[in-house]
């Protein structure tokens, strides 16, 4: 199974080290969002930054597979 | 009795001198730690009938519909209550520690509507439970220290709802901790300000109700802040003041000082 890493950064910067053995990519989609879905409601400070709140997944071999974001447009 | 001495540390101490009273002399402690029980009643507990079984790491005891005809009592490991979703999401609803029954609620009840699994390879007293409910019917002492230990499950149950419904991921972890420190320190031969807990962040994340990788983030800023450490794949408590700020942790769920009230 791949594994994938979550990294934060903006409003909560934190490289994951531990990462997250999952079946594909959609899941580690579906688990990014769970994650910051699950931040943002400890903290939904997170967002009201700059650019917002920001997820991105890296795989095994450290190359970026997708971000996930959440901004505010005023 | 001198009001100095609280009966709690004074029946401890009876107790400490009374562990030839076998492989049950652990469940004897613990329902020490909230009840009183005379010398009478706590002979009649360790000569219960039993059988020892040991069960290795993940093993399970009691599944979901199981109808018991036995109580386990956990001599020494951890053990989890789980409940599963019909979609297999799985949450940890109870953490038991070494001296606990596992099954009280079959004494009553017909049917088991949860899983009871190990933690850690574990040593279990597996004793029957008509045994149990006459010694009940025969000792209202004994009857009273095991509606207390059930009533003590619920009143933690309580505390894990508010847990996880309320607080936030970090304080959600420290809490936790912190009542283990506390439920480990109760049973604990010898007392040590560093506690290894044998979760794994998968489990604390079935348990918290958060993502493994939240869990991980969440432990490492603990480790940050020096609160606790990471030997292996579990943790080990470091500074419970610590945690316990960060949690604004009340041990009073824990009804510890229950005995020295009577």
């Amino acid at each position: 199974m791949p594994h994938y890493f979550f990294n934060t950064s903006n409003g909560s910067p934190h490289v994951d080290d531990a990462g997250m053995d999952l079946p594909d990519l959609d899941a580690a989609r579906r688990e990014a969002v769970r994650y910051g879905g699950s931040l943002l409601s400890d903290d939904p400070g997170m967002v009201m930054q700059d650019h917002g709140f920001r997820i991105d997944v890296v795989d095994e071999a450290g190359g970026h597979c997708f971000a996930v974001r959440v901004v505010i447009e005023d | 009795m001198p009001s100095d001495v609280t009966p709690l540390s004074r029946w401890m101490d009876q107790h400490r001198a009374r562990m030839e009273l076998g492989p049950l002399s652990i469940l004897i402690r613990k329902l020490l730690s909230h009840s009183l029980l005379s010398t009478a009643d706590q002979e009649a507990i360790a000569a219960l009938p039993h059988k020892i079984k040991t069960l290795p790491q993940g093993g399970s005891i009691l599944r979901e519909g199981d109808q018991a005809e036995i109580c386990p009592i956990l001599l020494s490991g951890f053990a989890y209550r789980q409940k599963v979703a019909s979609d297999g999401g799985r949450q940890i609803v109870a953490l038991k520690l070494p001296g606990d029954a596992l099954d009280l609620q079959s004494l009553y009840l017909q049917k088991a509507d949860h899983d009871v699994r190990m933690l850690t390879p574990a040593e279990l007293a597996l004793v029957p439970l008509a045994a149990i409910e006459q010694l009940t019917i025969a000792r209202p002492g004994v009857a009273r220290a095991i509606l207390i230990d059930i009533l003590i499950e619920s009143s933690i149950s309580r505390e894990w709802l508010l847990n996880i419904g309320r607080r936030n991921a970090l304080a959600r972890l420290a809490h936790l901790l912190c009542e283990l420190h506390d439920r480990v320190s109760d049973i604990a031969s010898e007392t040590s300000d560093h506690f290894e807990i044998p979760l794994t962040q998968e489990q604390l994340a079935d348990l918290l109700g958060l993502t493994p990788v939240h869990i991980n983030r969440m432990v490492r800023q603990l480790e940050k802040m020096g609160a606790i450490g990471r030997p292996s794949r579990s943790l080990t408590i470091l500074n419970f003041a610590e945690l316990a700020k960060i949690s604004s942790f009340s041990s009073a769920y824990l009804h510890r000082s229950n005995a020295s009230r009577v």
